[in-house]
């Protein structure tokens, strides 16, 4: 999954969630699974809405079931409206022989993963506030396709197991959500509810010999989310219930299901490729660096479907090489084949990119990576679908990850480590002067590394033609009226040959106040320059408290120096005490003082993780509100 | 004077050192992109396309959707898709064809959550083994049976360059075809007799990126083309208003207002609210508009249907209301034709002896036909502002002039020191003047600040700031005289945004 669509899914979330509570409420969704012992699920669901609004109306006007039909097979039951009125419409119902409501069976619209994931959709019509909406529907089969003549398709691929993730927690108010799972007994089953308390009961039907798990919540309240949380399933009340024994089983599964296909068996055209870009190779570092961003940068993020096995099989190198796209499995698919070409003992791995896995071994997955191990034995992460165009061979953009990879023996979850802000600092560097007419002479200089030379070199993130436009604006945005005299910049197109520099000299006229008395004006570098870099900023420092962890895109360090010559003597400098910060996860520094005739500045701001709890918003909080007070409060100097 | 030439050739040197490398490699480029459409005597229409586009940059493979995928819009219906070929032509000859799982036939989001729509298609084809300097090849035509109209604005201008560009048309006898070009030139058409129209460009420029642009067919080359002269015929709109409409009776109360001005506003509201909108070109589906019942009954509709369930519900509500399907004038060089525009499509309601003009678009004003309309753009604010410094330190003390609601919204950070482009602006006449009485021992800090900049053709900012006794007096005039700002007024227009925008903060010491 490309991040930026990632990112845009959560916010998009984020604003449903907060917006919708109010148009609708269930007044009950029940769910009974019926599992076999191959592990097909039969899934009966039964829900009633109360639409409150002509919001809630238009929401529910048309109902969707989404299926894949490779893998599952869904349908509508039985639609009923209870009109305000009191009337009673049926809007379909499958056991009828009455003329019904067609059903409407297609391919959903699509971009990027094209493995023509389907839906089904039934017009309801008008509605109007006070109407309630009940649906029955349908479903057999998994996630993921195995292909057969009968059933057997939706078997799930790990057969003879069932797993699910079930949130009890709701974009609108929810008054009593059931859901029940039945089990053959001699299955084991491990079940654990998170973030909250779900009512669980455990019914054994020894004739049948099955196990009946009952579990339920009543009043579901929306969550009023606080912007840049954690995912809904990491923070509200979520059931996660597996028959498989551990997350040692899964991983043996998913190296077997991939070894079995040969999702990495090499090709004489592999081995040439492979070769080829690893000629230049100095050492061991070198050929991994060389293969994981040539698959990142070269195989194009778009997903077609190989049929049988598509959703969990990776592609195999020889489909790779010839499409030359698909989707991170694919890329992390290409990449254990060329790295294995190249002599490498390499896996492929399952993440679950902005959400955490719990140690129940549900399905908890969204990507897919690889993994080499390197001489020492270690294994070493790397991203070829996070790292186009990023100095990083794993992004640090998924720090604090669970993992689990895919290896013979099987091995257990892992996280992710944190990244040293180190890794991703910003330094700003600048040379200026203050003329006597109040003008601004500057040569200032921002480097970057890891994530945050990534997002300096948004700036080129554009046709060429826009280069020289876009990084104007990076000054304009604080100083309108500035002239450029020149600037200079690293070669985006050889991004890997060293961190990003971009070297600006301007001029900028009536930039200080001076007089015969004072100078006021605020350096250059102080005010948030590159803020596209600092995603710290975006912050609102006004929340005052926090009740959920929270999540930044990346660890990071800026530091800020300024050096500047002054249009006169000065002896007494004038500024508001702006204190640091020295908490455990975030701190903030700065000064000025005058040397020689010269004003020097000052700062730095360290954000040590992606993910922080709660409890470290006040440092958080405080570090980005002293660097956005830096940003906008003048510096005075008098005679 | 000889450190004056010294300084306009450092000044030259300077320039040409930091934008001098104005050779831009693009992305990708076009090397053919052509349309033919073939009127046939049956009725029938045939439509050809054909790209080939050669992908440069690195970033042409990774980070366009639309490069590396095509989406054909169909009504499997009425249209029959043929894929004449498609393949990707790499760097040293070799011809990849686009393999069988690569294309998909799925429904269009345009017509998400929408029955009536519900056959359309969109053939999504991913172009695969995708490298440097390959170039994708897609030739493909659509036959289209469900109508005789065409009726299209086409932009023949993409985001990077095209190096041949070529609209073709052909006609039989029974048909008759219209044409309109924009920023095109003459020697590029090419027309033989009455049957064949050959229009060809080569060397078309990328569009570009700029904000503030004005309509794309002011700045690119633009082709009308249509066969038939008036647009606002091609379907009966009011007879699909006319059809009886049924609605609950729970609606109805909903709707219902005292005032008739606030009943036709929450008529029209609801119905661009609480009905989804499905964006389809009505070429798509035939110029075939969905009754009104349907568009009820399905809680959805395009922007026409929404138009033509708008009219039938006030006339349920007991008005007089007609839909008039809005047109553009498109001058051809024998005629003036008019083309359906569905963006300008308004309803006429006749109410207590008054017409009410409204258009089914969210935020939109419903206007009294015969009413003046606001469109001087004045803005004469006077203002006493109460004395709240931002205390800075050892006395000194800083004010930020209060948020100008300004209908004039050009940001100057946009504006970078060279553009090529026309910018799009809102006329204005805004003047602000703002009092503050200053606390007996507070000085401004710096002189008296007085701006007067007129630039013929444009406009005028004027900014005076003076401090007289106690009373700070603040006065600022904006005036933008045009609405479009061209290339070569571009320099000193934008001296007066930044103009504009400068002296919002002052300083003062106690």
């Amino acid at each position: 999954m490309k991040n930026k669509y990632f990112k845009l899914a959560i916010l998009l979330l984020t604003q449903n969630i907060a917006a919708n509570a109010q148009h609708q409420t269930t007044e009950f969704d029940s769910t009974y699974v019926h599992m076999e012992e191959s592990g097909l699920s039969h899934v009966y669901m039964h829900k009633l809405i109360t639409l409150n609004d002509y919001t809630g109306c238009k929401n529910n006007s048309v109902q969707k079931l989404d299926y894949d039909p490779l893998s599952a097979y869904v349908e509508f039951t039985r639609v009923v409206v209870h009109r305000v009125s009191g009337q009673i419409d049926t809007i379909y119902d499958a056991r009828s022989e009455k003329q019904n409501t067609p059903v409407r069976d297609y391919i959903a619209p699509a971009r990027m993963i094209y493995w023509g994931a389907s839906q089904k959709m039934i017009t309801v019509g008008p509605l109007d506030p006070g109407d309630r909406l009940e649906t029955w529907s349908y479903r057999k089969g998994y996630t993921y396709a195995l292909l057969g003549d009968d059933d057997s398709k939706y078997i799930p691929p790990m057969r003879g197991h069932f797993y699910d993730i079930v949130p009890f927690w709701s974009a609108y108010p929810i008054k009593e959500k059931v859901y029940i799972v039945s089990i053959p007994s001699d299955k084991f089953v491990q079940y654990k509810a998170y973030n909250g308390d779900i009512e669980t009961k455990k019914d054994t039907l020894q004739e049948a010999q099955r196990v009946c798990y009952t579990f339920s919540k009543k009043d579901i309240i929306p969550l009023n989310r606080e912007p840049r949380s954690l995912a809904n399933n990491d923070i509200q009340c979520k059931l996660l219930i597996s028959t498989s024994p551990d997350w040692e089983a899964k991983s043996r599964w998913f190296y077997n299901v991939n070894e079995t296909y040969g999702s990495f068996n090499s090709t004489p055209e592999l081995r040439q490729k492979v070769n080829e870009l690893l000629r230049p190779a100095q050492n061991e570092m070198d050929s991994i660096s060389i293969l994981t961003h040539w698959v990142a940068d070269n195989m194009r993020y778009a997903g077609i479907s190989m049929g049988e096995g598509e959703g969990y099989t990776l592609h195999n190198a020889e489909m790779n090489l010839t499409d030359m796209c698909g989707v991170c499995k694919d890329k992390a698919g290409l990449l254990v084949a060329m790295l294995r070409a190249a002599g490498f003992k390499s896996y492929a791995a399952m993440t679950m990119a902005g959400e955490r896995i719990d140690r129940i071994p549900a399905d908890q997955f969204n990507h897919s990576v690889a993994v080499v191990q390197r001489r020492d034995g270690r294994f070493e992460l790397l991203d070829p679908t996070w790292v186009p165009n990023v100095r990083e061979l794993w992004s640090s953009a998924e720090q604090q990850q669970g993992y689990l990879i895919g290896t013979p023996d099987g091995a257990d979850l892992a996280e992710t480590p944190i990244s040293d802000p180190e890794n991703h600092y910003i330094r700003i560097k600048s040379s200026s002067e203050i003329k006597r007419n109040g003008t601004l002479i500057c040569e200032i200089a921002i480097t970057a590394e890891g994530q945050s030379d990534n997002a300096v070199r948004g700036v080129f993130d554009c046709r060429m033609s826009e280069w020289e436009g876009n990084l104007e604006k990076e000054i304009l945005r604080i100083s309108p009226n500035a002239e450029f005299i020149s600037v200079t910049h690293t070669d985006n197109d050889k991004y890997l040959e060293q961190p990003v520099t971009i070297t600006y000299k301007i001029k900028v006229p009536n930039y200080a106040i001076v007089n015969k008395n004072e100078i006021i004006f605020i350096p250059f570098s102080a005010r948030n320059f590159y803020a596209r870099a600092m995603s710290h900023l975006s912050f609102d420092e006004n929340m005052a408290n926090r009740e959920y962890s929270f999540a930044d895109r990346c660890s990071r360090m800026v530091n800020i120096e300024e050096s500047i010559k002054l249009p006169y003597k000065y002896t007494q400098l004038h500024f508001p005490q702006i204190t640091g910060v020295a908490g455990g996860s975030a701190a903030f520094g700065c000064r000025y003082w005058l040397n020689d005739g010269m004003l020097q500045f000052g700062e730095s701001v360290v954000f040590q993780k992606r993910i922080y709890e709660s409890n470290e918003w006040p440092a958080f909080r405080e570090t980005v509100s002293k660097q956005k007070a830096l940003a906008t409060t003048p510096v005075i100097l008098t005679r | 004077m000889r450190k004056t030439i010294a300084t306009i050739i450092a000044i030259l040197c300077s320039t040409s050192f930091s934008f001098a490398q104005s050779t831009y490699t693009p992305d990708a480029e076009y090397q053919l992109l052509s349309r033919t459409y073939q009127l046939n005597e049956d009725g029938t229409i045939d439509i050809t396309y054909r790209k080939e586009l050669k992908l440069i940059r690195n970033r042409a493979i990774t980070e366009y959707a639309d490069k590396g995928e095509t989406f054909i819009l169909y009504n499997p219906e009425t249209d029959r898709l043929t894929i004449n070929e498609s393949y990707t032509l790499l760097p040293d000859g070799r011809k990849v064809n686009t393999p069988a799982n690569a294309f998909i036939n799925q429904l269009p989001s345009g017509c998400s959550d929408c029955d009536s729509y519900i056959g359309l298609r969109e053939m999504a084809i991913v172009h695969t083994a995708l490298v440097p300097e390959c170039i994708i090849v897609l030739d493909y035509t659509i036959h289209r049976t469900g109508h005789p109209y065409i009726q299209e604005r086409v932009i023949l201008a993409e985001d990077c360059p095209i190096l041949k560009n070529e609209l073709t048309v052909k006609w039989s006898s029974n048909n008759r075809f219209h044409h309109s070009e924009r920023n095109i030139p003459k020697n590029a058409i090419e027309e033989n007799g009455d049957r064949y129209y050959r229009l060809s460009l080569t060397e078309t420029p990328q569009t570009f990126s700029d904000t503030y642009l004005p309509d794309a067919e002011t700045l690119y080359p633009t082709v009308y083309i249509a066969n038939h002269v008036d647009g606002s015929t091609m379907a009966d709109f009011n007879a699909l208003v006319s059809e009886p409409l049924q609605i609950s009776e729970t609606l109805h109360k909903h709707l219902h207002k005292d005032k008739t001005d606030e009943h036709i506003k929450a008529i029209r509201d609801h119905v661009v609210d609480h009905i989804r909108t499905n964006h389809l070109p009505s070429q798509l589906i035939g110029f075939r508009y969905q009754t009104a019942q349907s568009t009820y009954d399905n809680q959805c509709g395009t922007p026409t249907d929404k138009a033509i369930l708008l009219a039938a519900l006030y006339r349920q509500c007991g008005y007089q209301a007609r839909l008039i399907p809005g047109t553009k004038e498109i001058h051809t060089t024998t005629q003036t034709i008019k083309i359906l525009d569905e963006k300008s499509t308004a309803i006429e309601v006749n109410a207590d002896g008054l017409t009410y003009i409204v258009y089914p678009a969210k935020g939109t004003r419903i206007q009294l036909l015969g009413s003046a309309i606001d469109d001087a753009h004045i803005i004469d604010t006077v203002q006493t502002l109460q004395w709240k410094p931002i205390e800075l330190a050892d006395g000194y003390l800083q004010i930020a002039l209060p948020y100008e609601k300004s209908r004039f919204n050009i940001n100057p950070s946009q504006l970078t020191s060279v553009r090529k482009s026309p910018i799009k602006v809102q006329p204005v006449d805004e003047h602000y003047q703002y009092t503050i009485m200053l606390p007996y021992n507070v000085k401004m800090i710096g002189r008296n600040i007085n701006i007067n900049k007129t630039e013929n053709g444009i406009g005028s900012v004027e900014i005076s700031i003076k401090q007289n006794g106690n009373r700070l007096t603040i006065n600022r005039h904006l005036t933008i005289t045009t609405d479009t700002i061209t290339p070569e007024q571009y320099k000193k227009f934008r001296k007066l945004v930044q103009l504009w925008h400068s002296n919002k903060e002052l300083f003062f010491k106690q």
